[in-house]
């Protein structure tokens, strides 16, 4: 289960989000790609969430991500520093994002320390692992207030450059977390609920309520508004929310609907997954 | 005749209920708060999870359901606590795509008035089926189990941790 895009102007927004103006965060996203972005440059890129302006200034996003059309990643976050603008910029020169394949990807950022930025990918089979950089910036000055802005969960903006492909999950964190949290998290998505209070900002599983809007599981209530987007088949990961099974006449569907091998019912009992 | 009760399977939430650390909802000082539960609300308005399970090969009926989990909140001396449930049982070959059952309902005074329970206490409900009807050996019951907030004046969260299936066999 995943939404995908029906127009240019798609986007899943969730309002303020209470307010949120992030000083560290983690921002994990299940995507399948069916054609990365026809155009080549940044400014072409599809544009994957966004926590500021997404939709009057494609070129200047406050606190943002988006993939390009080779497959690499780019996180921004903007400071101000007495007069000018400087940049949380980090993009990755591995390609790790490839049409066709199912891809985790987890954006880590904060407001403090050096190396602030950091992106993780990994696949259904493969764990998650930190990228590769061509750029990997540090600001200076004082992050820029995002407090008023809202916060977007997915969308593309760019006409032909726009999501051709699905977005399964977006759950954002107001912690840095760490690349064992991820890779746990990644093999057992239960635990993507298994964090504070605090820190938990939006957990949302895109087409699980329709194309009608997106739940926000976080237990903050943020429930987003799709504008032009569908239902779509989506990352095969176990439901996150299935449980207490019934022994040997268990099954589940995975979030694409499909059943579960028992093998993998067991499987999800001796690691606990809710 | 002896009675049986197997836990259900949690499919999903509804739009209004989540997943969460019960550390995050309780002051837990022990192992408890490690665990997940759904917290339910009674915002005025039902909220709750969607089940599934497999009517076991033995039952033959009595059928209940069992609701358990913990209060999250102290309650008042008449303050009460329902749940209810509405599904259907489906065998192979029936259409899938029919409106759920009317609701079959309990309630519970849960304060000192009543069963007395505490903050923080374990808290167990059962519902009779009667209007989930139909139930047969083999056959798959969808259901949407809930916090019935026309019959709760608890002003605090319940953490559900289980639902289970309750039956008489032959």
């Amino acid at each position: 289960m995943a939404l995908t895009q029906t127009a240019d102007t798609f986007v899943v927004n969730h309002g303020t989000a209470g307010g949120w103006n992030p000083t560290a965060m983690t921002v994990i996203q299940w995507v399948r790609f069916t054609n990365l972005p026809a155009s080549s440059g940044w400014g072409n890129s599809c544009r994957m969430w966004s926590k500021g302006d997404f939709l009057n200034d494609p070129e200047f996003f406050t606190c943002s991500a988006r993939i390009d059309s080779v497959g690499d990643i780019r996180m921004e976050r903007s400071h101000y520093n007495g007069g000018s603008y400087t940049w949380l910029d980090v993009r990755t020169d591995s390609t790790p994002i490839a049409a066709g394949t199912t891809s985790l990807i987890a954006y880590v950022m904060a407001d403090t320390g050096t190396q602030r930025g950091k992106i993780y990918t990994g696949t259904l089979t493969t764990l998650a692992a930190e990228a590769t950089y061509s750029t990997q910036t540090d600001p200076s000055g004082t992050a820029d207030d995002v407090s008023g802005d809202d916060l977007y969960s997915m969308g593309g903006i760019e006409g032909a450059n726009g999501l051709d492909g699905a977005v399964t999950l977006t759950a954002m964190y107001a912690e840095a977390l760490t690349l064992p949290q991820i890779q746990a998290i990644q093999m057992q998505p239960s635990l993507l609920f298994a964090r504070s209070a605090a820190s938990k900002k939006l957990i949302a599983f895109h087409g699980w309520n329709g194309a009608t809007n997106v739940p926000d599981w976080s237990g903050n209530g943020y429930t987003g508004t799709i504008t032009s987007g569908a239902v779509a088949a989506g990352a095969p990961i176990v439901n996150p929310f299935a449980r207490t099974v019934t022994d040997d006449e268990a099954w589940a569907t995975s979030a694409a609907g499909l059943s579960v091998p028992i093998a993998a019912m067991h499987y999800r009992k001796l690691i606990g997954a809710m | 005749m002896a009675t049986h009760s197997r836990s259900v399977q949690i499919n999903r939430p509804d739009a209004n209920c989540f997943p969460d650390l019960v550390s995050n909802q309780i002051t837990a000082t022990n192992e408890i708060g490690n665990f997940l539960a759904y917290v339910l609300a009674d915002g005025g308005a039902d909220e709750g999870v969607y089940v599934q399970w497999r009517v076991p090969q033995n039952y033959v009926g009595t059928p209940r359901i069992r609701v358990t989990g913990i209060l999250d909140g102290a309650p008042g001396a008449a303050e009460t606590l329902g749940f209810g449930i509405k599904g259907l049982s489906r065998a192979d070959n029936e259409a899938a795509d029919t409106a759920f059952s009317a609701e079959d309902v309990a309630s519970a005074t849960i304060g000192s008035g009543g069963t007395n329970h505490s903050n923080e206490d374990a808290y167990e409900e059962e519902i009779a089926l009667s209007n989930l009807s139909g139930l047969a050996a083999g056959e798959m019951v969808y259901a949407y189990v809930f916090l019935d907030a026309s019959a709760t004046s608890y002003a605090g969260n319940f953490l559900l941790t289980d639902i289970a299936f309750v039956y008489a066999d032959a």
